[in-house]
């Protein structure tokens, strides 16, 4: 395939080629414009650190190639469609739903990402079934330029656990673009786990959001260890009375990642609750920004929204900021937020050493130790087992 | 020659001398007692003889099996034969007692012990001291009570099989009946091979474990030695009438 770089007619072709219907194509020419619109943002939230990050959006190479994709589902009554099917079926759903809670308008890499959209995967879980297996989907990025997008559809009363694995097929730098948006409906209960470990020259944008209805609860465990900068946001929307979301998540960087990372709840109804709980660590030359808010609004009384965030240095060139903030319109709430950053306390080293530990072994058990308190949330034992490697081979 | 000979042992803190040329040895097959007020520098002969790197040995020799260890960090000397069962034991979070005691078990053997034979093992002292197995599976000390954490300590004693344990305060903090089941724990553990060096406040862990020697210690250094009958003269006296006498 030739190489061609991002452009209006490039979007139409895009269009023509999979047959998409008018309103996609109205969707997408409508990002197109705030893509060229939007400035890049300058990544300076006037903290005490900064991240580098030179990338021209405008320069990339647009792709249209369909990413390798091995879905595993045991339920017959689940439904899960990727962009050809849903398009060779019925597209109302698709039509209703899609960019709706990540709305193209929010930034550039938002309304980029919505221009040139190709692969989609749709899970719709349908009305009061449970899944007792969880999904499993694992992505291998095998292209230059990937946009990729889920959608999930967690039907009134539905229940069941859905995990992502995001990988490198290569050792070359990929542009991922990756949006989750996830509609829980009434009383349903999503969980969702994702493992992003794509290779050291990969750029990855994330966005993933979840609109809660009545009573319906949402599990979020992020993890992100691979590419070289990560840009990534998850936020709640608690909507619904009762609704209920644990958001968190985990990162580990070594060499020159970077991280920007960005979890938030919107608290809009009453008897509402929300968790926000993040833990990384920072080893060689990683930096971290972490940015957290927990906002009540004026008619969400009698909501819980907590937020913590550790952020473990393991050398002297790591580092890290973080902002936790609280945005609260109604007096009766209980909420809470803090933030540390900090190295290994030394006397713990100590008790662990005198017990023959090594300095290694001691500062290597402790990390894990660190990172178990979330690794032990995730449902699936195969993720766990993925996620202890992936933090042997970093403390090694 | 004796397992572990102190000699002429000066530890200072921050450019403050706190002990001042200690000497003193424990054999294999015994206990040996060091009674002390506060702040006489008890600890900081359990933290020097242990290897804590802030406490800097500035004359004198630590002999373990005659060699000079004074120079070597803590994992080393743990390896060599010396425990130390903490005042105040660190919480590590996410870190299960199984895991941490069959790592460091590992880190002291030349062979990795099986699974199935560390399980054997822990549960083995698991029963000598009365603790309920599932003790093994909560993380190191995280959201012990006081009596657990001790408790804790005397497990890890017990698995890893020092030749010479140091209770710094095993004691305190403990009530009447954990105080009990801890020395039990201690006395059952006891035996020709290996040592103790009890250091405490209070006489009445000698009521349970009963030393070879007693060593009373004041502003950094021993003031008075005997056998078991010092510490009930401590009891009764205090130790400011046996500064004068």
């Amino acid at each position: 395939m030739l190489k061609e770089t991002i452009s209006k007619k490039f979007v139409e072709d895009l269009s023509k080629q999979n047959n998409e219907p008018s309103w996609l194509l109205d969707k997408r020419i409508s990002a197109y414009e705030f893509f060229k619109e939007k400035a890049m943002p300058n990544f300076n939230y006037g903290l005490n650190i900064n991240l580098d990050i030179a990338l021209d959006l405008e320069k990339l190479e647009a792709l249209n190639e369909k990413v390798k994709r091995k879905v595993v589902c045991n339920n017959k009554e689940v439904i899960i469609q990727n962009f050809e099917e849903v398009l060779a079926s019925d597209d109302s759903l698709l039509k209703e739903k899609l960019m709706t809670i990540c709305v193209p308008a929010l930034d550039k890499f938002t309304s980029m990402h919505n221009a040139f959209l190709n692969n989609i995967l749709v899970v719709k879980v349908p009305k009061n079934v449970e899944v007792k297996e969880p999904i499993e989907i694992t992505t291998e990025v095998n292209s230059s330029v990937l946009f990729d997008h889920l959608l999930v559809i967690a039907e009134e009363g539905s229940s069941f656990s859905l995990v992502e694995e995001l990988n490198s097929k290569s050792d070359d730098g990929s542009y991922v673009s990756k949006i989750v948006e996830i509609f829980a409906e009434e009383n349903s209960k999503v969980d969702y786990g994702a493992l992003q470990n794509l290779n050291k020259e990969s750029f990855n944008f994330i966005i993933k959001r979840a609109i809660l209805k009545n009573d319906a609860s949402v599990n979020w465990l992020d993890c992100c260890f691979g590419s070289k900068t990560t840009l990534s946001e998850v936020t709640s929307y608690l909507d619904g009375e009762g609704a209920s979301v644990n958001n968190h998540g985990v990162f580990f960087g070594n060499d020159k990642q970077q991280f920007d990372l960005v979890t938030k709840s919107i608290h809009n109804a009453p008897n509402t609750y929300s968790d926000i709980f993040t833990k990384g660590a920072l080893t060689d030359f990683s930096k971290c920004i972490y940015r957290g808010l927990v906002k009540i609004q004026k008619n969400a009384s009698n909501s819980n929204g907590y937020q913590k965030q550790d952020t473990l240095l393991l050398s002297g060139d790591a580092a890290a900021d973080s902002i936790p903030d609280l945005e609260i319109d109604n007096s009766d709430v209980k909420c809470s937020h803090g933030a540390t950053i900090g190295r290994i306390d030394k006397e713990k080293l100590f008790y662990l050493q005198s017990r023959g530990l090594s300095k290694d072994e001691a500062t290597k058990i402790y990390v894990k130790g660190f990172f178990e308190e979330l690794i032990r949330k995730m449902k699936i034992e195969k993720m766990r087992e993925n996620m202890h490697d992936i933090i042997d081979k970093r403390m090694q | 020659m004796t397992f572990l000979e102190i000699k002429n042992l000066h530890v200072k803190i921050e450019d403050k001398e706190i002990l001042k040329g200690v000497n003193l040895e424990v054999d294999k097959g015994q206990v040996v007692a060091i009674m002390g007020p506060n702040g006489s520098g008890k600890s900081t002969l359990a933290y020097a003889l242990m290897g804590h790197p802030k406490y800097e040995i500035t004359q004198g020799q630590i002999l373990v099996n005659g060699e000079d260890v004074a120079s070597l960090g803590a994992d080393e000397r743990a390896k060599k034969g010396l425990f130390l069962s903490f005042q105040y034991p660190q919480e590590i979070a996410g870190v299960t007692m199984s895991n941490f005691l069959r790592t460091a078990l590992n880190a002291k053997r030349k062979e990795k012990i099986s699974v199935l034979d560390f399980h054997k093992l822990l549960h083995e002292k698991m029963d000598i001291l009365h603790m309920d197995r599932k003790f093994a599976l909560r993380y190191l000390n995280e959201g012990f009570s006081g009596g657990e954490k001790k408790k804790a300590e005397i497990l890890q004693m017990a698995v890893l099989e020092p030749t010479i344990s140091i209770l710094d305060e095993t004691d305190s903090g403990l009530d009447v009946d954990s105080l009990r089941v801890v020395a039990e724990g201690v006395n059952a553990l006891r035996n020709k091979d290996t040592g103790v060096l009890l250091i405490t406040h209070y006489q009445r862990i000698l009521n349970y474990i009963t030393p070879d020697a007693v060593h009373i210690f004041m502003d950094g250094n021993i003031a008075k030695s005997g056998s078991k009958e010092l510490a009930l003269e401590v009891e009764e006296k205090g130790y400011e009438e046996l500064k004068t006498s």
